[in-house]
């Protein structure tokens, strides 16, 4: 059975040389996730999608098959293209490859897409770059499920206390009992509550959102290694 | 379906780029009809090139000496290096006979989501030919893709720390293009990198 889909709002993740002309690219689709496709002739000068295919350019695209791999029939842009340039286009590549290793594909996570969408947006208007990650790393937890409370602890439900002291169990979220949970670092009430509201403006609360989410990232990925990370200097 | 060796031969000739089995029977069975020696001329030269083929040690282009011919040339101007993706890249520029620096080849391009980091396009070797005191300006000629412009930045990053001239080579509407026919992100960058008329 094969399946036709008309002009989805997508991006381009990925893309890799396949046979001479082609392209076999990795797209973040609005409705049906992560998708692979070949895109057949797309090296060649004469192909209508040369510079489209490029990613953080919105794009609207159908394709026909139900198969892993799909073939792309159609693309027209969407919107003006977010062109990332220094350090945030190496943030944007790190956004591309937490999403190509932790989103299964055909797994449909419409408000990934449009975090993303923020979240590149974002990058664009020149924000800062940190509290943009954190963000998003924040809300990629919640939508596969991985989610947990800022605001309450996990042990005893009681509310997050701004002088309290807590451990971190990826599995449960933030626990009180730190003779249970007996973690080498414990992260402070006050900064789960900043991080809670999405608040970075202190330097302290961003260091520990970024310990916070490396653990969170690293339980989800396994062995995987996230190979942007080596770029930021 | 075909006997085992020439089975092998298809399955080994498929391992180029482009060719599908289709291909790879014709290849074989002209080869075994009528080009019998070109053949075996093949075959000798694929393995000695990949026995003898290695990279020069200064700019990590395949040679089988140890400095290829280039970086051997003492008549270069040896204070540019140019910083290029391929070695087909290096052809390409050479061909236009606009620069007479060296070259330095990247094999690659940084692509974290295929496991390409900093290590892999050799890092380490370009650090140390430019701590080495030769070079006053280097030229990042890596392709406008969102991977070539990454490692251009990563790039431009170490060698400014150095105190090095950095250039990156222009980009934009390509000679005898349409505006009309270009796409979002080429124009936008054309209109960004917008030169004065003089
Ligand atoms: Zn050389």
């Amino acid at each position: 059975m094969t399946e036709r889909v008309l002009l989805q709002p997508a991006f381009v993740l990925h893309a890799r040389p396949f046979k001479d002309t082609s392209l076999l690219v990795d797209f973040l689709t609005r409705d049906y996730g992560r998708l692979s496709a070949i895109v057949r002739g797309a090296r060649s000068q004469q192909s209508r999608y040369r510079g489209h295919l490029r990613s953080f350019v919105p794009i609207l695209i159908s394709w026909s098959g139900k198969s892993e791999l799909v073939s792309l029939n159609q693309l027209e842009p969407n919107g003006s293209p977010i062109l990332l340039e220094g350090n945030s286009l190496l943030a944007g590549m790190y956004l591309n490859e937490l999403i190509v290793r932790l989103l299964h594909q055909h797994d449909a996570h419409p408000d990934i897409f449009d975090d993303y969408y923020k979240g590149i947006s974002a990058l664009h208007q020149n924000e800062e770059i940190e509290p943009t990650l954190r963000r998003f790393e924040k809300n990629l937890l919640v939508a596969l499920g991985f989610g947990f409370s800022w605001a309450h602890a996990a042990d005893t439900s009681n509310p997050i206390a701004t002088s309290q002291w807590y451990a971190f169990e990826p599995d449960l979220g933030f626990c009180e009992n730190l003779q249970k949970f007996n973690q080498r670092t414990v992260f402070s009430g006050a900064h789960l509550l900043a991080i809670a509201q999405n608040n970075y403006d202190n330097h302290d609360v961003l260091r520990t959102a970024k310990q916070i989410m490396r653990i969170a990232m690293q339980v989800r990925l396994g062995n995987k290694v996230i190979k942007s990370r080596e770029l930021f200097i | 379906m075909f006997s085992p060796l020439i089975n092998e031969l298809i399955q080994a000739l498929r391992c180029l780029p482009g060719i599908g089995l289709k291909t790879a029977q014709r290849m074989a069975f002209q080869i075994l009809e009528r080009q019998r020696p070109q053949g075996l001329a093949l075959a000798k030269s694929l393995q000695s090139a990949i026995e003898n083929v290695g990279h020069c040690k200064a700019c990590r282009t395949f040679c089988e000496s140890e400095l290829c011919t280039l970086c051997s040339n003492p008549a270069r101007h040896s204070h540019q290096l140019c910083i290029v993706e391929s070695p087909t890249d290096v052809i390409a520029i050479e061909q236009t006979a606009t620069f007479r620096g060296y070259y330095f080849v990247l094999m690659g391009r940084l692509s974290p989501i295929d496991g390409i980091g900093p290590q892999q396009i050799g890092i380490h070797q370009l650090n140390e030919r430019l701590d080495n005191g030769q070079f006053t300006e280097v030229i990042i000629a890596t392709n406008p893709t969102v991977e070539g412009e990454a490692t251009a930045h990563y790039l431009a990053n170490i060698i400014r720390e150095k105190s090095i001239s950095c250039t990156r080579l222009a980009h934009g509407i390509p000679m005898g293009g349409e505006l009309e026919y270009l796409d979002g992100s080429t124009l936008s960058r054309a209109f960004t990198a917008r030169t004065a008329l003089t």
